[in-house]
């Protein structure tokens, strides 16, 4: 199992299960090319790169780390076009009950994310987003499971990136 | 995310060692018992630290947020492990929650109540070091993942500008002893203003 915490972006090719533990605001994004058995996680915190942020870690936000992640995977032998991908987090975990621009960090992930496959035009199988519980996410990079938990449910299948199956899909 | 200094340290500590004395006295009063609070140590934010503190990634914390007002613009959260946090209500109201799926509104408010006399005390303790004007705001309250909470405040501050100190802070009457995090996130402009107030000197 590898952990994958902020701001990292992970390659594996081994089987070896990927995890990004309690996310809150942030994503853990995931993406698989079934033919060239590559896989990958991101962790993402930010929606992109802003005026000094002087960063040198491109996985951090959406918007280098999601491009940043796919040249990885073509690196190790994927090919865009049969990449899948899959996300879940992005949740604000303090109640608000007005919630208009406070720590909103994890809706504007979301969208940010969201942009990133339409604009790359990957195939998204599952997303789970927003709301107000942290989640876990697990990819088994061997059966192509993504699971998700939180602290109220146990672990749930969101998709399988293996043979295209979508479970559900919600935010 | 702003660099953290040994000067910044010893700054929160003050102002926390001071914060905590007068939370401890407003605790006291409102209770009609003796409650002593301290701060035994102050440092940057270490993710893997706070982690193993409070049980690992996925074990279940209780926090509080409050934005700051006025002169000095930054945040205040408060971090204990579940265990503390049952200390806390039995300390206080005698009761505890079945499980943090179920809290009752006074189980919620006590939690509430406790930041905000914790975060009065400080930023009482910050306004009269500095005369500048601080304000407090509503507290909000999240019972989550360790991870999802400390990841969630550390992206926030980032985006801000913000450096994310940390006070190691223990709550204690005749018998219980809890502990947590008391999390001073100002933005860095926010931190100059502070210290050029203290010092006398432009940073």
């Amino acid at each position: 199992m590898i952990s994958v915490v902020m701001g990292d972006i992970v390659i594996e090719t081994k089987h070896e299960k990927l995890v990004a533990l309690g996310l809150g605001s942030c994503i853990g994004f995931c993406a698989y090319d079934c033919v060239a058995k590559v896989s990958a996680m991101a962790h993402i915190m930010l929606p992109e790169e802003f005026p000094g942020s002087h960063e040198n870690q491109p996985g951090k936000f959406a918007n280098t780390g999601i491009p940043t992640l796919l040249d990885m995977m073509v690196e190790k032998g994927a090919i865009r076009s049969r990449i899948v991908v899959a996300y879940s987090g992005g949740a604000q975990v303090f109640k608000f009950k007005n919630t208009a621009g406070k720590l909103d960090v994890g809706i504007r992930n979301a969208k940010a994310v969201e942009e990133e496959v339409k604009k790359a035009r990957l195939r998204c199988l599952g997303v789970s987003v927003g709301g107000g519980s942290g989640r876990s996410v697990t990819f088994c990079t061997e059966s192509g499971n993504i699971m998700v938990k939180t602290v109220a449910s146990k672990e749930v299948l969101l998709c399988n990136l293996k043979n295209g199956m979508k479970v559900r899909t919600n935010g | 995310m702003a660099k953290i200094s040994d000067l910044h340290l010893s700054v929160l500590k003050e102002i926390s060692n001071i914060g905590t004395g007068s939370a401890a006295q407003s605790l006291s009063t409102m209770l009609g018992r003796d409650i002593q609070m301290s701060v035994p140590n102050v440092s940057g934010i270490e993710i893997s630290k706070l982690e193993s503190f409070f049980g690992g990634p996925e074990s279940v914390i209780v926090g509080t947020f409050m934005e700051l007002e006025g002169d000095l613009e930054g945040d205040l959260a408060f971090l204990f492990t579940w265990n503390s946090a049952l200390e806390l209500w039995k300390m206080l109201v005698n009761t505890t929650p079945d499980n943090y799926e179920n809290l009752s509104e006074l189980e919620e408010s006590v939690v509430l109540e406790v930041c905000n006399i914790l975060s009065c005390g400080f930023i009482k303790a910050l306004s009269d070091m500095t005369q500048l004007n601080v304000q407090a705001t509503p507290a909000y309250l999240s019972i989550e993942m360790c991870t999802a909470i400390i990841n969630s405040l550390i992206s926030n501050a980032y985006e801000q500008n913000s450096m994310l100190l940390v006070a190691d802070t223990k709550i204690h009457d005749e018998k219980n002893v809890l502990e947590g995090s008391f999390l001073f996130i100002p933005r860095e402009e926010s931190f100059k203003v502070l210290l050029s107030n203290l010092t006398g000197e432009t940073v």
